[in-house]
C-alpha cells in the first residue's frame, strides 16, 4: 500500500522583511541629519595683484561696523533697518558700485552679517569685507584710516 | 425533488502585506538619498539672514564657537585647531584635493568679528575661492 505524501511548499518566509525594513527606516531617520544647510555666499578675492581690483573706499559705499554692533554708511550714523534702502538707492544709480563692510575686530559676528544681508538684499553684488592687511595698504595710500 | 448542496467557497480574509516591504525599501532609498550624515555636530547659535543660498554638500567646515574655539572638518575627520599653521595645513590639504571646493564658516553669532576675519583671511591666502557663511532664516526686516 502506498502511503500519500504531504509535500509542504517551498516557500521563503518574508513576513519579517517589512519589520527588518522599517526599523532600517527608523535608524537613518535617527542617525542623518536633512541638508538644508543655508547661507550667505561671499567669493574670496584672488590674491594675485594682477587680478586685484583696488577700491578706495571714497569710491565705495564705505559701511563701517562698530564694535557696539552700530551701523556708519559714508561716516554718517545709519540704522540697519534704513541701511539697505540707502544701499539700494545708490546701486539703482550704479550697479556696479562697490560695497566696502569694514567691520570693527571687536564687533559681533552677527552685526556683519547683517549688513552684509542687507547689502545683498539691496542688489549689491561688490561686496568687500577688508581684512587688516586691506585697512593698512589703504592708510599707505593715504585713504581714510579708521 | 433532488436537493443540491450549494459549495461556499470561503476565502480567509487577510490584508496583502507582500508588497510592504517594497515599499519600506523604496522609503530607506529615500532616506539614504536626501540625507547626509552630519560630520559637524557642533551646536553654534548661527546669525540670522533673509538672504540665503543652499551651501555646497561637500564643503569643509570651519566652526568657531562662542568659547573661541576653532574646529575644522573635511567630511571625513573634525579637528580642534592649535595653531595658525594647523589651519593652514588643513586649507592646503582640502584644496590640493580640489581647488574649487568651498568652505563654510559656520560662526557663532556672538564671537568677535576678528575670528572670523583670521579664518577669511587664512582661506584668502591659501586661494580658497568661495565662503560660505552658515545662517539661520529670518523674516525681512521693515524700514523706519
Amino acid at each position: 500500500m502506498r502511503v500519500p505524501r504531504r509535500k509542504i511548499p517551498s516557500e521563503i518566509p518574508t513576513a519579517s522583511m517589512a519589520d527588518i525594513a522599517f526599523l532600517l527606516i527608523i535608524f537613518f531617520m535617527l542617525t542623518a541629519a536633512f541638508a538644508a544647510i543655508k547661507g550667505l555666499s561671499f567669493g574670496l578675492p584672488p590674491e594675485d595683484p594682477k587680478l586685484m581690483v583696488h577700491v578706495r573706499p571714497e569710491q565705495a559705499l564705505y559701511v563701517k561696523v562698530l564694535a557696539d554692533g552700530q551701523y556708519r554708511l559714508n561716516d554718517q550714523p545709519i540704522r540697519i533697518e534704513d541701511l539697505g534702502p540707502a544701499i539700494k538707492g545708490k546701486i539703482e544709480q550704479n550697479k556696479n558700485t562697490p560695497v566696502i563692510i569694514d567691520t570693527d575686530p571687536e564687533a559681533p559676528f552677527e552685526a556683519m552679517i547683517a549688513a552684509f544681508d542687507e547689502a545683498k538684499l539691496a542688489g549689491a553684488t561688490r561686496i568687500s569685507l577688508p581684512t587688516p592687511a586691506d585697512r593698512l595698504r589703504w592708510q599707505m595710500l593715504g585713504g581714510r584710516a579708521r | 425533488m433532488l436537493r443540491l448542496r450549494r459549495r461556499v467557497h470561503r476565502i480567509a480574509p487577510t490584508i496583502p502585506t507582500a508588497s510592504m516591504a517594497d515599499i519600506a525599501f523604496l522609503l530607506i532609498i529615500f532616506f539614504l538619498v536626501t540625507t547626509v550624515f552630519s560630520t559637524d555636530q557642533t551646536v553654534v547659535d548661527l546669525p540670522t539672514s533673509v538672504n540665503r543660498e543652499d551651501v555646497y554638500r561637500n564643503s569643509a567646515i570651519i566652526t568657531i564657537t562662542v568659547d573661541r574655539v576653532i574646529k575644522v572638518t573635511d567630511g571625513e575627520h573634525s579637528e580642534t585647531v592649535q595653531t595658525v599653521e594647523h589651519l593652514d595645513r588643513f586649507i592646503a590639504d582640502v584644496l590640493r584635493r580640489n581647488p574649487d571646493r568651498p568652505f563654510i564658516v559656520k560662526a557663532d553669532r556672538a564671537v568677535p568679528y576678528q575670528l572670523v576675519e583670521f579664518a577669511l583671511e587664512r582661506l584668502r591666502l591659501s586661494r580658497a575661492r568661495t565662503v560660505y557663511f552658515l545662517t539661520e532664516g529670518r523674516p525681512p526686516r521693515r524700514p523706519s
